[in-house]
């Protein structure tokens, strides 16, 4: 027995990931956090192996709108994505920038 | 990190939140999304309250810069009476700069005055700049 009804794997992309949220609430949520920790993860270790230091603040403002602009368009049609999902990626995504618009340079005292 | 990039950074930041939800906003309005951020009573609250404290930097920043350019000192040791000298260039700049920012604003975003408080809110930022420059550099601090 499987553990969620299996997905119709033929009818597009579209498809198949409206079936796959609706058998799991949570893919949707999984989705966004993929995406925050690719570009964040792979933003600073990028710069961390070119430059010798990385800047996370902005790798971390950078991943959230990222993520934003994802969420956004899940959100339309027939929304894959609730309200407060919405609501808690943008509010992270502020708090990054605060913390961005916050830090210090590198060779600032 | 001193005064004036504490306070440019805690206005950038609060611009930037200011700017996030009113795009987020309206792109579910322009697109017809079910799930749209204005639904969200706290976000658009903090928003709203946001823009009120921009409008007020602004009036407050006019007010303490104002006070600073009329300001007067007695003659001592090493400081001229009024102290003008140091006070005219950078008043005069900051017309300069609002006409700047003004010009460059209107043909981007046009007229319409949901961008405005970003205009507001630098032009704010630029007159406490100068009459914190002013007030620092006349008073030996270190200006930054």
């Amino acid at each position: 027995m499987a553990i969620y009804q299996e997905v119709n794997l033929t009818g597009g992309m579209d498809t198949a990931l409206i079936s796959t949220a609706t058998s799991v609430p949570a893919f949707p949520i999984m989705i966004l956090v993929f995406v925050y920790l690719t570009i964040l993860i792979g933003g600073t270790t990028s710069q961390k192996n070119k430059g010798g230091n990385a800047d996370v603040p902005m790798w971390a403002t950078l991943a959230g709108l990222g993520t934003t602009m994802v969420t956004l368009v899940m959100g339309l049609g027939i929304g894959l994505v609730s309200l407060g999902t919405t609501s808690i990626v943008i509010a992270i995504t502020i708090m990054a920038g605060f913390w961005y618009f916050l830090s210090r340079g590198r060779y600032e005292q | 990190m001193g005064q004036i990039k504490f306070i440019s950074g805690l206005l950038m930041a609060s611009l930037f939140a200011i700017a996030l939800i009113g795009f987020a906003v309206n792109f579910a309005n322009d697109n017809f999304s079910p799930v749209n951020i204005a639904s969200d009573s706290e976000l658009t609250g903090v928003k709203g309250s946001m823009e009120g404290d921009m409008q007020q930097f602004y009036l407050d920043s006019n007010t303490s810069s104002g006070a600073m350019y009329e300001s007067t000192i007695s003659t001592q040791t090493e400081a001229t009476e009024g102290g003008t000298s140091f006070k005219v260039g950078p008043a005069t700049a900051l017309t300069t700069g609002n006409r700047v920012l003004s010009t460059g604003f209107k043909k981007i975003f046009g007229s319409d005055g949901s961008f405005s408080i970003f205009l507001t809110a630098l032009i704010g930022m630029l007159g406490l700049i100068a009459a914190l420059f002013i007030w620092k550099a006349w008073k030996g601090g270190q200006v930054d």
